[in-house]
């Protein structure tokens, strides 16, 4: 994975396209798919496996993925509201890693740095779309229950330390 | 720790900030790293304080009052000489049938999809099937990308199996990961999802700490 995020990196997928930017939408959104894609398993393995993150939120300048509403579009992505919220959660787990299990002297007491995550996970959970809350009167989706064991597991290592 | 100023009768109290009120993770953590190795030869490997590893240890050594790493070992991995055998075996691994080709892909998109965009989902597809038509079976970086797909499917599609028996796909994923061992100079969008076809599957079935994951 880190030759891919390296290779990523040399193609400037962490960048917005500019200069001379394809005028294929898909193309487009596939790249920026892509990256998010590898910045999700970076901080998710990271998470799991407590080595540090390997690119730093400072150096990610590109948006996050777009909703695409062409048939054309549909037939090759899929619903972008879940990677945004698996791209949040990913976020989360890279700041739990760094800000809680850090050995580097973080400002503020560790309580206060617990609190701000628990807030920001709550914000999280907030701000989902309805579509990917989970409900207790109807089936949820296997994409939309991973998620959530997704978050469950960040927010274990929060507790856990 | 109190400091008392002279002059005006009044004292003023200012309290040192102390490492309990503003601990970091030596002090949450006083143990040393933890590390990982049955075997004195082999490098150990270190585990990071945020596996479930690491948080068993500390369990284990409070309740066993034992300084000695008591975590549990995890040593079911495929090993590096199973996946060169494979390799090395005549005749290789062919392609499957068309139609079991696009069943794996379909399975691997499904279950990737939509939390990790790896491919396009039409385009891959479709340059399945002129790979089929055209029989341009031997581009590297084509059945690179296609022989991780088809380990991704396999391993999503297979049944509970023992764990004395190979992890379904190992073969395709063999395949796949010898394909891209020398990187290229000038990379493609192909060569990135490749390589992270390949490392969904060594991540989450083949080894607890995968070289793919490096």
């Amino acid at each position: 994975m880190g030759n891919a995020l390296r290779l990523g990196l040399s193609l400037g997928l962490n960048h917005s396209s500019v200069g001379n930017e394809s005028s294929d939408v898909a193309a487009r959104e596939h790249r920026v798919r892509l990256w998010w894609s590898i910045y999700i398993m970076d901080r998710f393995w990271g998470l799991k496996s407590g080595f540090p993150a390997q690119v730093s939120d400072e150096d990610i300048h590109v948006g996050f993925p777009n909703a695409l509403v062409s048939e054309s579009h549909r037939e090759q992505f899929s619903d972008h509201a879940i990677q945004i919220a698996s791209i949040e959660i990913a976020r989360l787990a890279g700041n739990t890693t760094r800000e809680l299990y850090g050995r580097k002297k973080a400002g503020g007491s560790f309580l206060q740095r617990e609190q701000k995550l628990l807030i920001r996970q709550r914000n999280w959970m907030e701000s989902l779309p309805d579509h990917l809350k989970l409900s207790s009167d109807k089936p949820n989706s296997r994409h939309t229950v991973i998620l959530h064991l997704q978050f469950n597991y960040v927010s274990h290592a929060v507790f856990k330390l | 720790m109190l400091h008392c100023q002279g002059g005006g009768g009044k004292a003023h109290r200012r309290e040192e900030p102390t490492r309990a009120m503003h601990p970091n993770l030596d002090d949450l953590i006083p143990d040393g790293q933890i590390f990982q190795s049955e075997i004195d030869p082999i490098l150990p490997i270190r585990i990071g304080e945020t596996a479930c590893t690491a948080f068993a240890t500390r369990i284990c050594r409070s309740l066993n009052g034992s300084e000695r790493p008591t975590h549990p070992l995890q040593w079911h991995y495929v090993e590096e000489s199973t996946l060169t055998a494979i390799i090395n075996m005549k005749p290789e691994t062919p392609w499957p049938s068309l139609a079991q080709a696009r069943l794996l892909v379909k399975t691997a998109i499904g279950h990737m999809n939509p939390a990790f965009h790896l491919i396009l989902k039409k385009d891959t597809l479709d340059l399945l099937s002129s790979v089929y038509q055209k029989a341009k079976f031997n581009i590297p970086s084509i059945k690179c990308k296609y022989f991780a797909l088809f380990a991704l499917g396999q391993v999503y599609s297979a049944l509970p199996y023992p764990t004395n028996q190979p992890v379904p796909g190992t073969a395709y994923f063999a395949w796949a990961l010898s394909l891209i061992q020398i990187l290229p100079e000038r990379p493609s969008m192909i060569h990135i999802e490749s390589l992270l076809c390949i490392v969904c599957p060594s991540l989450q079935f083949l080894s607890p700490f995968p070289p793919s994951l490096t």
